[in-house]
């Protein structure tokens, strides 16, 4: 997805929006239509925060921690799975209908699965996250070989390179714009299901934070973690952006500059 | 694209179902967690000639498409955000964090404000599904070529024209983008919601066949969940070509870039 960013056109103007909203949130509060203790005021929230604050990094940590694990494994197997049906078409023609069958499950579904399997621990949670990161990656891998120049494979055979040197040299480097831009996406899907996971099973974490405080009736707690977590998931995206520019610097505007 | 039955997927398919069937009876994988193939698919029928799993499934699907349908609100605000620059950079800081938050986390809170029921899961597809609707139609908007306005601005057709046989069919493409992207989003939102504090609904009914150790059932349940997501994207698909006639015969005169 090409998106052209204007976040810094003018920020101002989208921060006063944001201020205009806090301010709306406090007036609904403080004018009562809202039941008690059903929804808390941003000063609330802010207070709960505060007094997570001591124990909140450890909850990022545990939530981060897994969603880089299973970034990492299913990025692995996504890419690797993708890079394989791009370069031998037996495995392709072999394997397609059955992963076009797979790819449609939600990945929460396996969460019963993944408890029988793994038991509640962080396995389970790694494991159902890395499935659902997995598609992305598999499909931006294999588009990206698909996708590569005939006149570049052409190129490679008629200097005669054979084909380790062709998937090393030719292959690989066509196709990293689109296995970046796909490893991209699939961070953000990881960190989301990470979360989904937490709140089903409310062990650990961001997402095991706002459960529980939900449960309680802690509303402040909750919107607090319900905050942290988005704070967690936009410092991510920034991170990721700025590192897909750099990464993808020399590849043009095409890539580097699209969102 | 390639017709006819794509035999060789077909037939690895078959080994798999095979293996698994001879590796459950030889209890090769402990039984207690790998029942046989057959009676998994006893199970499914079973389960849908009692009407449990249809019953389900509908409850899910009807949840999703009120969520869904209430997204479809955002459609306005795109083409609206696509055309003014000053609207998206108000409402672009508030979006870029409401939408890096997991969805299913807003399950919770709408639980506190409008109790348990069809509503916070109803609530927590719609805002899962917003955002890729909100964008992809901006990005829809944004992308239309300068010379379809230009030639519609010429000719002075009214304002109501321009929006309905101009700027629409023109963002179609965008718009079926976010709402494939929205698609999958709203199922997992609505069977991760059902699995937080839902009392009925597939997503439920997973996690409880698991609890009760009724393995064959998860299986069967998971199976179900797979089935119906392949059919709502191929679904999708189809609509999306009967709809977007025109426009791959137009990006195939064109090119790529121009689209």
């Amino acid at each position: 997805m090409k998106r052209a960013h204007c976040l810094n056109a003018e920020p101002l103007r989208g921060y006063a929006f944001v201020a205009f909203l806090a301010a709306l949130w406090t007036a609904v509060c403080a004018s009562g239509v809202v039941p008690e203790g059903q929804l808390p005021s941003p000063y609330e929230v802010l207070q709960a925060l505060f007094a997570e604050g001591p124990r909140l990094p450890a909850q990022v940590f545990a939530t981060l921690s897994r969603t880089l694990l299973a970034f990492l494994l299913g990025g692995l197997c996504g890419l690797g799975l993708g890079l394989g049906h791009g370069v031998f078409p037996l495995l392709r023609k072999t394997t397609n209908l059955a992963i076009e069958g797979l790819r449609p499950l939600p990945s929460v579904a396996l969460i019963p699965l993944g408890i029988l399997l793994y038991g509640m621990g962080s396995p389970l949670n790694i494991a159902v996250a890395a499935f659902a990161c997995a598609w992305p990656c598999f499909i931006s891998a294999r588009d990206g070989v698909r996708g590569v120049n005939p006149l570049l494979l052409d190129t490679a055979r008629t200097i005669g390179l054979g084909r380790a040197q062709t998937i090393r040299y030719v292959i690989l480097p066509a196709a990293f714009p689109a296995m970046v831009t796909g490893l991209r996406i699939a961070l953000g899907v990881a960190f989301a299901v990470e979360v989904s996971v937490e709140l089903v099973i409310p062990k650990q974490g961001l997402g095991a934070l706002a459960s529980t405080a939900a449960l309680a009736g802690e509303s402040g707690l909750l919107y607090a973690a319900i905050l942290a977590t988005g704070l967690v998931g936009l410092l991510l995206n920034h991170l990721l952006r700025w590192a897909t520019q750099r990464l993808l610097r020399r590849y043009g505007p095409q890539w580097s500059g699209g969102a | 694209m390639r017709r006819g039955p794509d035999w060789q997927g077909l037939a690895f398919c078959l080994c798999v179902a095979l293996a698994w069937e001879v590796a459950a009876r030889q209890e090769l994988l402990p039984p207690r967690l790998f029942p046989a193939l057959t009676s998994v698919l006893a199970q499914l029928a079973e389960g849908t000639a009692a009407g449990t799993l249809p019953r389900a499934l509908a409850k899910t699907l009807f949840c999703m498409g009120a969520g869904l349908l209430a997204a479809a609100s955002m459609l306005p605000l795109g083409i609206w955000a696509g055309r003014s620059q000053r609207l998206w950079s108000t409402i672009g800081p508030t979006v870029e964090f409401l939408r890096s938050l997991p969805p299913a986390l807003m399950a919770l809170p709408a639980m506190l404000l409008l109790g348990i029921g069809d509503a916070p899961k109803i609530f927590a597809v719609f805002f899962a599904a917003s955002f890729p609707i909100l964008l992809s139609t901006m990005d829809g908007v944004r992308a239309i070529p300068p010379l379809f306005l230009d030639t519609a601005r010429t000719m002075q057709v009214k304002p109501s024209a321009m929006l309905f046989e101009v700027i629409l069919p023109a963002a179609a493409p965008g718009m079926f983008s976010g709402l494939k992207t929205a698609l999958p989003m709203a199922f997992i939102v609505a069977m991760v919601s059902e699995m937080i504090g839902g009392a009925d609904g597939i997503g439920h009914l997973l996690l409880r066949s698991q609890r009760s150790f009724d393995i064959p059932q998860m299986y069967a349940i998971i199976l179900v969940v797979a089935l119906t997501g392949g059919i709502l994207a191929q679904g999708l698909n189809i609509v999306e070509s009967s709809c977007l006639r025109w426009y791959s015969g137009w990006k195939s005169v064109c090119g790529r870039r121009c689209g």
